[in-house]
Parts: C-alpha cells; sequence; structure tokens
C-alpha cells in the first residue's frame, strides 16, 4: 500500500505542472469574466453568452478525460519508463489505479476550480441568475442536508465516470503494446469498441443496478398540485464503478504478462 | 598493482603472477599488506571472487596469509622473496625457452640468440635486426645450465 | 541455491522465435556474462529473467518459485535504454527508487553517486548518455537485490565511462550474496567480470561454464570463444 501511495504521489509530480498552470488560467479567465459581468449585464444575451463561457472548461474537461488514460500510458511508453514502473514490485492494477487516481484527482480538482468560477459569473449576472433560479424556485425547499446527499451522489458519479473512462483509455492503450507496429490504431479501435459496449449494455446495466442500494439525488419540483419532492437513485453508478474496476483489473493483468516497449 | 591480461590465460592466475612478480623484483616486499580483495578487483576490473581465488592459492602456496579482519599479507618470512624470485626466474626462462622450441631452434641456437641479443642491447640495439636464424657462429656462453629439453613444458600455467 | 531457474523456456513473438528451448541455473553468488550477438535473445531472456514478459512455453524460477509480481522486489533490472522519468532530478530518482525497494542502502547509494560525480540535484533529462547510465547502475548497485540483470550496460558509453561501470560493479557486487547476469556482445572490455559465462546464438545456449576453466581448457580469451561458438 505504501508502494501504491508512491506512485500515486510520483503521478502526481508528473502532471502537477500541467494541473496547477490549468487552474490558474480556469480561474483568471472565470475571475476576469465575472468581473466583467456587470458590464455585460445590459442584455440577457451577453449575461447567458459570460456564463456559457466559464462553463467551456467542463466540455474540455470532459474530453481530457476521455484521453488522459491513454496519453499517461504512452508517455511511459515513449520514454522506455515502462521498463523501470513495471520492475517495482507493484502488481499491474496497481499501477493503473495509481495513474487513474493521480488522473481523477486532478481532474476534480480542475473542475472543482470551474465550477467555483461559474457560479462567481453566475452570480454576478443578475438577470439570468433570476432566469434560472427565481425567488419563487422549488430549490429553496432543499434543506441542508439534501443539499449535501445531492452534491456527495452527484461527486461520487462524477469520479465513477472520470475513473471508468480514464481506465478505458489506459486498457485500449495496453491492448495496443500487444500488436507493436499498429498499437495505435489498435488502441482506437478498442476505445470505438468500449464505447460501443458502453452504449449497448448500459440499459441493461442500470437495470441490473436498480436492484441495488443506490445513492439518491434529492431535488424539489414544481408540478400541477404543487411542490413535489424528488428522491431520484443514481443507478448508473454502480456499473460505471464495477466497469472501472474490470477495466483497472484487466489492464493490470495484461501489464503482469507483458510489457512490449 | 597493475595486471595486463592475456585474457587466454585464467585470470586468478595472472593475479598470483602478477603478486609474485612484484614480490621478485622488491614492489612488495615481506610483511607488506596486498590491496584488499575490493580494491583489487575495483580497479582492474575483475570479478572479486577470482581475486578472492587468486589470494587463497597464493595463501596455499605459502606466499601470503591472511590476518582475520586485517587482510592478505605477503608472509614475515625472509627466505620467501628468494624462492618467489626463483620461481617467477624459472617460469620466465622456461616460457621463452617453450617459445624459441616452438619456433623449431636448437639448443646451440638458442644460447647463440640470447648472447647475442645481450650483447647487441649494451650497445646499440638495431631497429631492423634481420632474423638472426643465421647467427650459428656466436659463442656459446661458458658454464650455460644445461637444462633438459623434456623439462621446458607448457611455459603458461607453470608458476 | 540458485537464483535464477530457466527449464525449456521458448518464447515466440508474431514472426519471430526468440527463445528456442533455453535450460539456465544461476547459482547465488555469481557475476554470470550472458554474451552473444545482437539479435541472439539476450534482451528477451533478461527480460523474462525480469518479470517484464512471460516465456511461451517453459518455466522460470526465481529462488526455487514461479515468479510472481511481488517477486520483482528481489530484482534489480538495469535494461539498455535509458529509463528515467526526465523531470526527476539525479536524487529523486534514488529517492523514489528507494521508496520502491525495501532493500536500498540510501546513504551507500549518495556515496556512489558522489563516486560517479552525478550532481543530485540536477535533472535526470539534462544528464550526458554516460551519465545516465552511471545512474542507472548506481540505482541497481546500490540495492542489496538478490539478482540483478543488466543489459548491455557499456553500449554506446564513452571509454571513460565504461571504466567507471566496469569498476562500480566491481566494487559493488555483494560477493555471495546477489547473482548478477550481465549480456553483453562486447566481450573484451567486461570478461574478467564474469565468473560464468553463458553464449547465446540464435535463441539457444551455446556453451556455458565457468569462464576460467574454459580459458584454461580451451587457451583462449572468451573474445576468442565468443567468436567461434556464436
Amino acid at each position: 500500500m505504501r508502494r501504491w501511495w508512491n506512485l500515486v504521489r510520483k503521478e502526481w509530480m508528473a502532471i502537477k505542472w500541467f494541473t496547477l498552470v490549468a487552474a490558474v488560467a480556469i480561474a483568471g479567465a472565470d475571475a476576469y469574466i465575472a468581473y466583467r459581468a456587470p458590464v455585460w449585464a445590459d442584455s440577457l444575451m451577453n449575461e447567458a453568452l459570460a456564463i456559457s463561457v466559464s462553463c467551456i472548461p467542463f466540455p474540455v474537461l470532459a474530453t481530457v478525460a476521455l484521453l488522459a488514460g491513454y496519453m499517461m500510458m504512452r508517455s511511459e511508453w515513449q520514454h522506455h519508463t515502462s521498463l523501470r514502473l513495471l520492475s517495482y514490485p507493484v502488481s499491474g492494477a496497481g499501477v493503473v489505479s495509481a495513474k487513474v487516481a493521480a488522473a481523477t484527482a486532478a481532474i476534480i480538482l480542475l473542475a472543482a476550480v470551474a465550477g467555483v468560477g461559474s457560479l462567481a459569473v453566475a452570480s454576478r449576472s443578475p438577470g439570468t441568475m433570476t432566469l434560472l433560479h427565481p425567488p419563487d424556485s422549488p430549490l429553496y425547499h432543499m434543506k441542508p442536508w439534501e443539499i449535501a446527499v445531492s452534491a456527495a451522489t452527484a461527486l461520487l458519479t462524477a469520479l465513477s465516470w472520470l475513473a471508468m473512462t480514464i481506465a478505458a483509455g489506459a486498457f485500449s492503450f495496453a491492448v495496443g503494446t500487444l500488436v507493436p507496429r499498429i498499437a495505435g490504431l489498435i488502441a482506437f479501435a478498442v476505445y470505438g469498441l468500449l464505447a460501443y459496449l458502453a452504449a449497448l449494455y448500459s440499459p441493461l446495466a442500470m437495470y441490473v443496478a436498480s436492484f441495488m442500494p443506490n445513492p439518491p439525488v434529492v431535488l424539489y419540483a414544481r408540478n400541477a398540485i404543487g411542490i413535489e419532492r424528488v428522491v431520484a437513485p443514481m443507478i448508473p453508478l454502480w456499473p460505471m464503478v464495477a466497469a472501472a474496476a474490470a477495466l483497472i483489473l484487466v489492464t493490470g493483468k495484461l501489464l503482469d504478462r507483458e510489457v512490449d516497449a | 598493482m597493475i595486471i595486463k591480461f592475456d585474457e587466454a590465460t585464467p585470470i586468478y592466475v595472472q593475479i598470483m603472477k602478477g603478486v609474485m612478480w612484484d614480490l621478485a623484483v622488491g614492489e612488495l616486499t615481506t610483511g607488506e599488506k596486498l590491496p584488499s580483495v575490493r580494491d583489487l578487483a575495483s580497479s582492474a576490473k575483475v570479478n572479486p571472487n577470482t581475486v578472492q581465488r587468486a589470494y587463497m592459492e597464493l595463501e596455499r602456496m605459502g606466499v601470503v596469509e591472511t590476518q582475520r579482519g586485517q587482510g592478505t599479507f605477503i608472509v614475515a618470512d625472509p627466505d620467501i622473496v628468494k624462492e618467489v624470485r626463483q620461481q617467477v626466474t624459472e617460469g620466465a626462462v622456461r616460457s621463452f625457452v617453450d617459445e624459441m622450441r616452438r619456433l623449431r631452434y636448437e639448443y646451440d641456437d638458442i644460447i647463440a640468440l640470447v648472447a647475442q641479443e645481450l650483447s647487441a642491447a649494451s650497445t646499440v640495439r638495431p631497429a631492423d635486426a634481420p632474423c638472426a636464424a643465421h647467427a650459428q657462429g656466436a659463442q656459446r656462453a661458458p658454464g650455460a645450465p644445461h637444462r633438459d629439453a623434456t623439462d621446458t613444458t607448457d611455459g603458461g600455467s607453470s608458476i | 541455491m540458485n537464483v535464477l531457474e530457466f527449464h525449456s523456456v521458448h518464447k515466440r513473438y508474431y514472426m519471430a522465435h526468440a527463445l528456442r528451448g533455453i535450460d539456465l541455473a544461476v547459482a547465488r553468488g555469481k557475476i554470470v556474462g550472458l554474451l552473444g550477438p545482437n539479435g541472439a535473445g539476450k534482451s528477451t531472456l533478461l527480460r523474462i529473467a525480469a518479470g517484464l514478459a512471460s516465456p511461451t512455453s517453459g518455466s522460470v524460477r526465481l529462488m526455487g518459485r514461479q515468479l510472481r509480481p511481488c517477486d520483482k522486489r528481489h530484482i534489480a533490472y538495469v535494461p539498455e535504454v535509458d529509463n528515467f522519468y526526465a523531470w526527476m532530478t539525479v536524487r529523486q530518482a534514488m529517492e523514489f527508487e528507494s521508496s520502491m525497494f525495501g532493500d536500498m542502502d540510501v546513504d551507500d547509494a549518495r556515496s556512489l553517486l558522489a563516486e560517479l560525480k552525478l550532481d543530485p540535484g540536477k535533472k535526470v533529462g539534462a544528464l550526458s548518455r554516460g551519465q545516465r547510465a552511471k545512474l542507472k547502475l548506481a540505482l541497481a548497485m546500490s540495492r542489496a537485490a538478490d539478482l540483478v540483470l543488466m543489459d548491455e550496460p557499456l553500449a554506446g558509453i564513452d571509454p571513460p565511462s565504461r571504466a567507471a561501470i566496469l569498476q562500480t560493479i566491481a566494487s559493488r557486487y555483494r560477493a555471495g550474496e546477489q547473482a548478477i547476469i550481465i549480456s553483453t556482445h562486447e566481450v573484451l572490455e567486461s570478461e574478467a567480470l564474469f565468473e560464468d559465462v553463458v553464449f547465446l546464438s540464435s535463441g539457444r545456449v551455446v556453451l556455458s561454464g565457468h569462464a576460467d576453466q574454459l580459458r584454461e581448457e580451451r587457451g583462449q580469451s572468451l573474445n576468442e570463444i565468443f567468436a567461434e561458438v556464436c
């Protein structure tokens, strides 16, 4: 376990500067937009534009997550550090999960920075704010613990999606290394196949997961008869956790068997 | 100690020869400490086990002794220098004679060649001396030791 | 006891048959020269011994047991390529290695880095090729690993660094405790280090034995034997 933490630390050190620079860039951009927001508040259009610009980091981060697992593995192979990394007395699953953990943490950190930034922009855009969240919004009925539970569920879901996506990238790369000359092509095909399988089987997986205890999201909504409390179980959570674990274990097994550098 | 390797002979033998040569010419004296196995292995880039083996063989021959925790020393016996010197000399002469025999020289030719080389070396050494195979007339040194031919066996491994 | 054993190990890649039935036993306390021309299968053999590749058939045993990932802690593997994280400093590389292997003597590693004139504050990426080779070696030789595997430690290195590498191996080798396998196709310079030698050609062991015994029996240097059998 101590070795695993050292590996996580190493992965974090490798992406530390990249992450910090990105965080500063996002915070800076959001601060500027928030500062300028009242000036743009003359029209609703301009306000909405400010908020959407401040939300750009989210799709970017999602794209980064799609590529992160593949890129982190590829850099080890490119610099032959795979020969060092895999000579450590850590199982292949340990190696992959350390990468997944570090990358997930970095992306969550950036997402948190972007989230705070977007809130700051929104709070300084009164017109849009009242439109999205009017004074009689049913969300004002949420109790503090309900907010906490919903936020925790959302965080868990984000974490498991990130872990699954990053592990999928790592898995694709590992399969690619088995076919040295066309590794990139194979990895791309495997990634596509994974996406296809996910689309094909996710309804089934979510149906199965609906029988499991799922963390809820608590919301209040207005309907015909008034304010209604909605408790939605987050059924994609367990399938994503299971997929992440399976991908990490299988990738680990591949690495334990063969490192084609 | 500088060991120049002739890689075709076992390396432990070469280390032994090196020590004995140094002792014969006075580079090492009785009671002197030899470099530690590790130091010699490192400076000569040799396997420490091989150095260890050479020291053990030397100890078996009575040339060196190991004092626990202190290292390996040339034995304090003053006779050892004489003895080793004689062995080294014999070895050198034997391998020279052996080589000459392989070049198909007979007793008299060898004596003559040595005498010629010695007299030439004492004055000026000709740069391109013709192969001295015709130096039949050179005189034989008086009282030259008469070694039996059968004695000159393989010079490489005899110390 | 044998540190490493190979029993009829075969390794096939898609097209190539890299190892064709290797039987090998490496005893504790030996420095073994794994000699053979390029493409003889030396790197593949070392990689399998290090647990970085698995044999197509046959078995590999480390100290009598099947090799598992956690057994890698007994092994120091030094590949021919530079396998450093370029962003680490020399000190960080050493500390990270010691955090992954419990058997590193950190004080010894520090003094070895000083002996080899490696500046601990320098980034690994800024080192010369010879310096990186020395660092690779220093990290392996300051560990009390049972098995050290070095793949062509001298290849492409300048002569002074080669001398430093050979001297470091000779002086840091834990005689009697560890086994070292050194693969090389340049026999001349390193042959005095080897106690045992294994000649490999086209994926087969063509000759093996005690180095001094082979010299005595054949009246040849290892380099001459190499030219003859490989």
